[in-house]
């Protein structure tokens, strides 16, 4: 966004005062990040589409295409083709290296572009070829090279081997969108990492490669000079697995040395300037040594990060970044910053805030789920800030400080934080979270530490202290770093759209958007005489729709070592270059599994208006409930209306529905210690949203709460609906303190608004510091804020041009609020502003 | 027909068009993304859908095309299918085509493959 003159004319005390936080921003970063910022594009989509401009990348399929046909000569294992494919991918992608940036590697091979590697899927591919703004110009040249590539995977893509191997019945329902969203594979969802083996500094990748060469070495003498035993057949196996690693480590050693040579080319042949030239060349000595070993200084250990995390989103679609960042580069900011004193504060703020920048431009073409249902951004990259140490101690750092302060500064949408809070954080971290929220980023989000560390001893058994490493691995859930307890691939397709479940009691499981049975017929509504057959009849259809979800991602889990073997993530993780096992295999993993729930609260809310008009008052018959469902409640407004206003709703401190959200909570609870995941651990659910309110909008029929087909749903987890939680912020707080958030849940995610103007000052900061206090003593885990005023945003729907930077927390992320649709716009200005 | 019959034929007539050559690809006349008896899927925007008066184990594509009336699921099908040979075809009065919102069944087709109608 070009500056306004008028705007950067006035003083950054006038623009505080005027909460024009963005313009603050502009005025006070380095020109470095003030550059490094504008440069780049956001691939974020607006509802389905992607802002213009940005085009989806045709390199990878191409490169891919050449691979495969090398290979056919002589065919090999799923894991050693694809470590091939990726191999040569990264040995010939374009690569580039932007001005002022100190730091290198993107997923595409130009700036604007959304990398896609059509070895994923027909569906995806049909996609992009159906795109009517992706296809990179001239469109009419390359539409023909989308179709040739499309022709080219037909038939060879990883849909076409995996799919086959599903229970067809549950993938149709799955694939119809109705229920749930995202493919159970390996290849696409949220991949956790082992930061514990890789950013403490102890190896690099030939560091790994030498333990992997040594592995191979070994297996190959069993192979070939010992009797063969029975285990023979799992040691070639596992001799594959160990090639595949090394071939792509190789690979990505190599990758980083690309980088090394363009920045010398650069700095000898092309740059004028001395101190750009000292910094092509720092750049160069970066990437000699990262990633092939263990980093030495910040700079490094940024750089290592961000091609361990870009291998990754090479070799599959990721829709999550899981990050602990000022814990794992903590070491080396100490070092250069504060014992060192190699690089002063300024600077190590350009390449804090320029590693929030390159992760912020990376894109990678989404399928519309994804599209609509995280609008604005490109995946929910959660870093999570804070925490504790694996011993219990205040893990909070200079580098927590210059991570909030950098966010401050680039103020971008993608990734965003999450902080541990805990009794034992500092004031002046406090206050560093506090100003990012002022300042209206909507992040971070504040988790309780205590709390979900019990969590996730009591969910998954993982031990104290490495339940203390945890991460975020999406949006919410807890994730340790370590070998065992890291989770690989969380496959979004275990996220269900609960208010289908409320709206099957009275379909009796069939789906009217999508015309399907989904779930078993329970008996017809209007024959229940007492309110416990609609719980019975609620209980049938949770139990159906959250075991079909996760039965398609148990099968994806167990058959992805054999059929979508994942050769990178195996080779940065401990458990796998130990074992030689793919890091899906689910023996080697403690599991980690949850259920995402969209669309909860519905339910509630809609379970109460029964129980309270038709069963307890009898206001109305459950005959009369049904023919206004089927009716879209057309012809029944004033009976709607009393379903809206006459029934209790969540968020109150209103025990009638408040108690049956425990009830309902619990109902699944125990469930889930019935479903099991491959490694035999348990799935928890989890309510959240993302803008999977509005996304589902269109697919889920009139409600009992007096909402109609269309109408966007409540905005997620335990947040009360729009608008319906009128008891003040104290009253919400306690409504959600009912819920036991170790036992009943995995997490449950809170939005809140407050008022800027009542936040201004230190008397703002003392009032929301209160009531973090509250927040912790009635035991939740979770909140998050929107600190924009009503003004603004609707300021921002008429003149979008000019208030570009205006970011909004949706849901469990922050996005840029023009860049999401007029409906999700809508329903965050709906949300209560409360005052505390 | 078994019950996994009956879907395997229905994902294999969706994943037939997935896979088939896009040079080939062409856009009827009559197509069943235009039909008011028709709801695209939210799941991908590779437009499929769902018809609400014919039911699995249809298709209308065959020679003599099958047309089912009864059963529990509606027919898979997709914007781009041929629906010359379908009695149930009823073109809509107005297809949506804004991309920058969410899709409707009912409504949108944001397809690039439709932006001129």
């Amino acid at each position: 966004m070009a500056a306004n003159p008028a705007v950067m004319d006035q003083s950054i005390e006038s623009l505080e005062k005027n909460q024009q936080w963005w313009w603050v921003a502009e005025k006070k970063r380095s020109r470095r990040l003030d550059y490094l910022r504008k440069s780049i594009w956001k691939k974020g989509a607006v509802g389905g589409l992607y802002n213009p401009g940005v085009k989806v990348d045709l390199e990878q399929g191409f490169l891919g295409m050449e691979a495969w046909k090398a290979n056919a000569i002589f065919p090999e294992p799923e894991n050693i083709r694809l470590a091939r494919e990726l191999a040569h991918f990264l040995d010939n992608k374009t690569i580039f290296i932007t001005d002022h940036a100190q730091l290198v590697g993107y997923v595409g091979s130009l700036p604007h572009t959304v990398s896609w590697d059509p070895s994923l899927g027909e569906m995806l591919n049909e996609e992009i070829y159906n795109d009517p703004s992706a296809i990179p110009d001239p469109v009419d040249e390359n539409l023909k090279k989308v179709a040739e590539l499309c022709d080219f995977w037909a038939g060879k893509t990883l849909q076409a081997r995996i799919i086959p191997a599903f229970d067809l019945e549950g993938m149709m329902k799955v694939m119809s969108g109705a229920i749930g969203w995202g493919l159970p594979t390996s290849r696409s969802g949220y991949a956790g990492k082992d930061y514990e083996y890789l950013m403490t500094g102890k190896r690099g990748f030939a560091d790994i490669l030498a333990e992997v060469e040594k592995k191979l070495d070994e297996t190959y003498d069993k192979l070939h000079n010992q009797p063969p035993k029975r285990d023979n057949s799992s040691l070639t196996d596992k001799l594959q697995t160990w090639e595949a690693m090394k071939i792509i480590l190789e690979a990505c050693i190599r990758h980083g040395k690309r980088y090394a040579r363009l920045a010398r080319i650069l700095a000898e042949n092309f740059e004028s300037d001395s101190k750009r030239k000292e910094e092509l060349v720092r750049i160069a000595e970066t990437c000699e040594r990262v990633p092939a070993h263990a980093p030495r200084n910040l700079q490094e250990s940024l750089q290592y990060d961000l091609f361990i995390q870009l291998f990754s989103r090479t070799e599959a679609v990721e829709g999550a970044w899981p990050s602990r960042p000022d814990y794992y580069h903590w070491p080396y900011y100490k070092k250069d910053v504060l014992d060192e004193k190699s690089i002063s504060e300024e600077a190590a703020m350009d390449l804090v805030g320029e590693f929030l920048i390159r992760a912020a431009e990376v894109g990678q073409y989404k399928p519309r789920w994804t599209k609509e249902g995280l609008q604005g951004i490109d995946g929910t990259w959660v870093w999570t800030l804070g925490g504790v140490y694996p011993d219990g101690t205040d893990a909070c750092n200079d580098l927590t400080v210059a991570f909030l302060r950098a966010a401050r500064l680039v103020r971008v949408a993608n990734p965003t934080f999450a902080f541990r809070w805990h009794p034992k954080v500092k004031d002046e971290v406090m206050r560093e979270v506090f100003e990012c929220i002022r300042h209206g980023l909507g992040y971070p989000s504040i988790r309780n530490d205590p709390l979900l560390v019990q969590n996730s001893m009591h969910w998954h058994g993982h031990p104290l202290e490495e339940a203390r490493t945890w991460v975020h691995q999406a949006c919410m859930s807890p994730c340790p770093t370590t070998k065992h307890g890291f989770q690989p691939m969380r496959m979004a397709s275990a996220t269900a759209n609960c208010a289908k479940i409320v709206e099957y009691v009275f379909t009796q499981g069939f789906d009217k958007v999508v015309n399907m049975q989904m779930t078993p017929k329970t008996p017809d509504p209007r024959t229940f005489t007492d309110f416990e057959q609609v719980m019975e009849a609620w209980n049938v259809h949770m139990r159906s729709i959250f075991g079909l979800l996760v039965s398609g991602v148990n099968r994806g889990r167990s058959v992805a070592s054999r059929i979508t073997p994942r050769p990178y993530l195996s080779a940065v993780s401990e458990r796998s270059v130990e074992s030689g096992l793919d890091v899906c295999d689910p023996s080697i993993s403690r599991g980690n599994s949850w259920i995402t729930g969209f669309t909860w609260v519905e339910n509630v809310d809609s379970l109460a208006a029964v129980k309270k008009l038709v069963f307890d008052e009898k206001r109305y018959t459950m005959d009369e409930l049904c023919k206004a469902l089927d009716a879209n409640w057309e012809g029944y407004e004033q009976m709607r209306l009393d379903f809206v206003r006459d029934a209790p709703k969540w968020g109150n401190d209103d025990d009638f529905v408040d108690n049956l959200m425990v009830r309902c909570l619990q109902d699944v609870a125990k469930y889930s210690r019935e479903l099991e995941c491959p490694s035999g651990n348990s799935w928890p659910l989890l309510p959240e949203n993302v803008s999977g309110n509005i996304h589902y909008a269109n697919m889920v029929g009139a409600l009992p709460n007096g909402r109609r087909l269309g109408d966007a749903l409540y905005d997620g987890g335990i947040s009360p609906g729009p608008g319906l939680d009128k008891k003040g912020p104290t009253a919400v707080l306690k409504s959600c303190g009912k819920i036991d958030h170790v036992g009943d849940g995995r997490a449950f995610l809170l939005n809140q608004r407050l008022s800027p103007s009542q936040l201004a000052g230190e008397k703002g900061y003392q009032l929301w510091k209160a009531y973090i206090r509250t927040w912790a003593d009635l035991g939740l885990d979770h909140v998050q804020f929107n600190m924009v005023s009503d003004e603004t945003l609707r300021a921002a729907q008429r003149d979008p041009e000019k208030y570009q930077e205006v970011i909004v927390r949706v849901a469990g992320y922050s996005a840029h609020f023009v860049d999401i649709s007029r409906k999700t716009q809508d329903n965050i200005i709906q949300r209560t502003i409360q005052g505390i | 027909m078994s019950r996994r019959d009956e879907i395997r034929q229905a994902y294999s007539g969706i994943y037939a068009q997935q896979a088939a050559p896009k040079s080939n690809q062409k856009r009827p006349e009559k197509m069943c993304g235009v039909c008011s008896n028709y709801l695209e899927a939210a799941f991908t925007g590779e437009g499929v859908g769902t018809c609400t008066i014919l039911k699995l184990g249809s298709d209308i594509l065959a020679n003599p095309p099958v047309f089912v009336m009864e059963g529990e699921n509606g027919y898979r099908t997709m914007n781009l299918r041929d629906a010359a040979a379908c009695p149930h075809y009823s073109k809509m009065e107005f297809v949506d085509k804004d991309g920058t919102e969410c899709n409707d069944p009912k409504y949108r087709r944001s397809m690039r493959q439709m932006q001129d109608l």
